[in-house]
């Protein structure tokens, strides 16, 4: 049997159709189906005839839409456990080692140690490298100063004395380096995973 | 609680409603539409298949094609027998339920 649909009903099909965007899909083509079959085989007049009698593809839609179950709730964004006193430790880490050297950053690394958004290897590591670094310049100054004694000079004692007290400055100088760019550092692999340490196996 | 009582009522007995008619015979989703719209129990054929893809699911109600002589192929809905059970569930409760309901609203004494 061939059937030819009338433009009424193509138009009114159509219109039903995109009225009923967003309904589940399995819904939305039995509703038009439905329809369909109602007006299947109707001439022009006929069809409009009883479109006419039928509700408006908004209404039917809007029906339709109001007997879908809810869309499940977006997740919501749960917030990293101890994510604020993750910030706090590592900006007491940055912040603390200018305005209360020696204490401030200890302080941010004992915090940042105990915070949830840093792995243990990154604890370990934060402590380990001021030190490291500390150690290292503190080496280096060191061996620099053995050979500067081996050059003769009249006013040795002068020089050595004023060599130990650069040499600890130095070093302090930069830790005031290091500290900052390492609590840098971690604040912002830190922000990049959400304040979560990723999971350690 | 202020919500239309009608609309609540109806939504609680309206796929109830779908299986009582097709206990008595399998229909196309059209005729069913009508008969509920024309029943006061839907405002249209959008609340229909939403409700039927529900009973569907729930394997309370089957479809299927059928040509008839004069129109087009037409998709029947049918109970199942998990339907008929359902049905049957829900007919011996109503009653008491619904006297249970008339005894504690009873009527406007108008004291």
């Amino acid at each position: 049997m061939t059937e030819q649909t009338s433009n009424t009903v193509k138009t009114y099909l159509a219109r039903l159709d995109a009225a009923l965007a967003g309904v589940d899909p399995d819904v939305r083509f039995e509703i038009v189906s439905g329809i369909r079959e109602e007006l299947a085989g109707l001439d022009d007049d006929a069809a409009a005839a009883r479109i006419a009698e039928m509700d408006d593809p908004a209404l039917i839609a809007a029906e339709a839409r109001a007997e879908m179950p809810p869309a499940p709730a977006p997740p919501v964004a749960e917030a990293a456990p101890g994510r604020t006193f993750s910030i706090a430790a590592v900006l007491v880490l940055i912040i603390g080692t200018f305005v209360v050297p020696i204490i401030g950053p200890l302080v941010g690394l004992v915090w940042v140690s105990m915070a949830k958004a840093w792995t243990r290897r990154e604890k370990i590591v934060a402590w380990v490298r001021p030190f490291a670094a500390g150690l290292i310049v503190l080496a280096i100054s060191f061996v620099a100063s053995l050979f500067g004694q081996n050059q003769p000079t009249q006013t040795n004692q002068p020089t050595l004395a004023f060599a130990f007290v650069a040499q600890w400055h130095f070093v302090f100088i930069v830790m005031f380096i290091v500290l900052p760019i390492e609590g840098i550092v971690l604040l912002v692999r830190a922000n990049k995973r959400g304040w979560r340490a990723p999971s350690q196996p | 609680m202020v919500a239309d009582v009608g609309t609540q009522l109806r939504k609680g007995v309206v796929e109830y409603c779908v299986l009582g008619l097709l206990s008595r015979q399998a229909m196309y989703g059209w005729e069913l539409s009508e008969q509920l719209v024309s029943s006061g129990l839907i405002a249209s054929i959008g609340t229909l298949y939403p409700m039927l893809a529900r009973l569907r699911s729930q394997g309370l109600v089957t479809a299927y094609d059928e040509a008839s002589a004069s129109g087009p192929v037409r998709k029947y809905y049918r109970l199942t027998a998990l339907g008929e059970a359902q049905l049957e569930s829900f007919r011996l409760q109503w009653a008491p339920f619904a006297a249970t309901v008339d005894q504690l609203v009873g009527k406007d004494s108008g004291s």
